[in-house]
């Protein structure tokens, strides 16, 4: 699904990835555990294609493709979806509107035609109610004036309209109560059992939300790579004894 | 001195210029009493113009938009002879009321088209067909009868009247030229639903011509109608249009006034819009500029009467050398009316855009509530645009607010939206018509606003 080898990349002049390497399989939900600082946001906005960020060595290979070569929005349309740390605004773009165009932009990407406003509609409905949002929500502009928990929210709702075979998580739990992260939670594994070969990459500063969307790898990041794997019970580990026993020698 | 002599004078001074030889011309052709009337106005106009001559940019109402290439150009007025020449079926299919796809932005309109100016004949036919409670006539094809009686009357009681205190060198050049009016009244309590859908047709047949569209337009006593006004142009010659539309709306009267510039992109282009309102009236005043090299709006209401609205909203939409003007000045002369100007620029390649906005608030105008808003978005660095909010305010007992902003496009929004799979140029388009959605909400008739939204994605290639 994704492979990524020496990954190196800087934002301005400062280096932030320095030899990342990751392999995710079909199916398989990675989790990247790390404090602020350590390069996991980084890795998200890399991955997503956010121009800012300069990718100075290393490769990406995503579905045998080479992802580094391609714009965002071709990232999204072969399969990769990255859900938002800090879901942007969009207001006077209605979330509809948003929705259908994002669509019709992928199905066209797979050389189908558009799907008619009606077939849509009737499709938005039923992945609003299997996520239980707000159907009123739909109504509004993108994310204006949403509640933290309702950004993370539609964000998990449009990975599953998009039905992406890459969802990136970066930090969907952070500022949510234990409802909303439950909510979310749920969402990401209904995504998962709809799809048993979907991977997730499960991006995460705390092992909370691990307690719901069970990885099958954890991943300890510090300082621009991974400084040990494991499986599920490292996040357990990391929580009894924090990451200062993962600080490599200065 | 009387004008024949002050030519003369000027002529030993200096070159006798294109408009001293026109208005020369037309002085000949009073005949009736509506020639005798109008021709008293041309006169008036006429002195008041060659005091000052075109503005410079030392009048400070024309610091940012020059316009002395109306003094130093070898202009003329544009000819009759584009009325034959010109095959008014094939106009009727480019025009708004015709379908594009599966609709018409303006289905149904009542459809009348100037040719370089001069209303078409197909005036006469539409004349057959009016709703009740709609008169329509145009100085040049109502010869005698009762529509010379209906030019004379709206002539005699509000030619002229719309202006504000201050004159304008452009109005009165256009005064002392123009040669075809308009004459539009909506009955006491007539509510046209039509839209009516006049088409400035500039047929650029010849190089150099200007052309002079006049509107009179009587929105009587609880009556409501929308007009919509759009400038265009058959080829891509350098003319010039100066129009003047004289709105009046009386108490409780409702209009909804739209201009749209789609005229070609050598085209220079002078509009004067005014509206003087009565108690209760609302008048919407829209402007949309797409097309042009040289544009200025001016749209002037006059809130004469209490509980008064005036709401002013206007798009501009530019690339390469563009340039728009957008020039308001709004008159609270009374107490208890409100107003809400609205305008929005999308400015791309070397344009340049102007806002400037006057609000007076008269001494006896307390209790208004009046909101100004100007917003610009830059799409390339190469791209200005200059605000100007006049705020008079002589009253102590009101609510005045403006704001102006100038930004870019967001590159977070634009990758938010790439992330999803939408396309560099779709998301920008997305996010351009989002920005203009507070104006374009205005639109009430829904196949202009679809209209006008695509004209703003498709002008700007996205």
């Amino acid at each position: 699904m994704l492979q990524i080898k020496e990954l190196q990349a800087r934002i301005e002049e400062k280096e932030i990835l320095k030899g990342f390497d990751l392999d995710i399989q079909p199916g398989e939900v990675h989790a990247i555990m790390g404090v602020n600082g350590s390069g996991k946001s980084t890795l998200a906005n890399v991955l997503g294609g956010r121009e800012e960020y300069e990718v100075t060595g290393g490769s990406v290979s995503f579905l045998g493709k080479d992802l580094l070569d391609m714009d965002p929005e071709e990232r999204a349309r072969e399969g990769l979806f990255l859900a938002f740390q800090y879901p942007v605004e969009l207001p006077g773009v209605l979330i509809s509107y948003f929705l259908r165009t994002a669509y019709n932009a992928k199905r066209e990407h797979a050389g189908e035609k558009p799907l008619p406003v009606r077939e849509f509609n009737a499709l938005i409905n039923e992945k609003a109610k299997l996520l239980e949002l707000n159907p009123e929500l739909l109504k509004r502009s993108v994310n204006e004036g949403f509640s933290g928990g309702e950004k993370k929210r539609n964000e998990i709702f449009q990975m599953a309209l998009l039905e992406p075979k890459l969802c990136i998580l970066d930090e969907t739990d952070s500022g949510l109560d234990i409802d909303a992260l439950q909510v979310v939670s749920h969402g990401v594994n209904t995504l998962k059992k709809e799809d048993p070969s979907r991977s997730f990459l499960v991006i995460t500063h705390y092992q909370r939300l691990l307690n719901y969307v069970v990885p099958d790898y954890v991943h300890v990041m510090i300082d621009g790579k991974i400084v040990k794997s494991g499986g599920k019970e490292l996040a357990l580990e990391l929580e009894e004894k924090g990451y200062g026993s993962f600080q490599p020698a200065a | 001195m009387s004008t024949e002599a002050r030519v003369a004078e000027k002529s030993s001074e200096q070159e006798v210029r294109w408009y001293d030889t026109e208005f020369e011309v037309l002085s000949g052709k009073a005949e009736d009493r509506v020639e005798k009337l109008l021709h008293a106005h041309r006169a008036e106009s006429y002195r008041r113009f060659i005091e000052g001559g075109i503005p410079t940019s030392k009048n400070e109402e024309w610091k940012y938009t020059d316009i002395r290439e109306l003094e130093t150009r070898s202009l003329r007025l544009a000819a009759e002879n584009g009325l034959s020449q010109v095959d008014e079926d094939t106009l009727v299919t480019t025009s708004l009321s015709a379908r594009r796809g599966e609709s018409a932005p303006l289905d149904g309109a009542i459809l009348l088209h100037t040719i370089d100016g001069y209303l078409s004949d197909g005036l006469t036919k539409i004349q057959e067909e009016l709703p009740e409670g709609i008169e329509l006539a145009s100085l040049r094809l109502s010869q005698d009868g009762l529509q010379r009686a209906f030019v004379e009357e709206l002539v005699g009681e509000y030619f002229g009247k719309g202006k504000t205190e201050e004159n304008d060198p452009i109005v009165d050049l256009q005064t002392a030229l123009f040669s075809d009016v308009l004459c539009l009244r909506v009955k006491k309590g007539a509510q046209i639903d039509q839209p009516i859908l006049l088409e400035h047709v500039s047929t650029g047949l010849e190089e150099d011509t200007v052309t002079l569209p006049r509107v009179l337009c009587v929105v009587e006593e609880g009556a409501s109608c929308t007009v919509i006004e759009r400038f265009r142009s058959l080829s891509s010659a350098p003319g010039c249009t100066l129009s003047v539309t004289e709105c009046f709306v009386k108490d409780d009267g409702n209009l909804n006034h739209y201009q749209l510039g789609e005229e070609g992109e050598e085209h220079l282009r002078i509009s004067r819009i005014s509206a003087h309102q009565g108690k209760r009236a609302q008048a919407k005043m829209h402007s949309y500029s797409f097309g042009g090299r040289l544009v200025r709006n001016e749209v002037q209401p006059t809130l004469a009467g209490e509980e008064g609205f005036a709401g002013m909203y206007g798009i501009s939409v530019l690339h390469n050398q563009q340039h728009v003007d957008n020039h308001t000045v709004l008159d609270h002369a009374v107490p208890h009316c409100e107003s809400d100007e609205r305008y929005k620029g999308i400015y791309d390649g070397n344009s340049r855009g102007v806002f400037c906005g006057t609000i007076i608030v008269r001494p006896d105008a307390q209790k208004t509530n009046a909101i100004q808003n100007n917003a610009a978005i830059l799409l390339s660095d190469r791209a200005s645009i200059r605000t100007k909010p006049q705020l008079k305010i002589w009253a102590d007992d009101v609510k005045c607010t403006h704001g102006a902003t100038v930004g870019q496009l967001d590159e977070n929004q634009l990758f938010y939206l790439r992330s999803r799979g939408i396309g560099r140029r779709a998301a920008q388009g997305l996010l351009l018509r989002a920005f203009a959605g507070e104006v374009t909400q205005e639109v009430g008739i829904p196949g202009l606003r679809t209209y006008l939204e695509e004209r703003i994605v498709e002008k700007l290639s996205l």
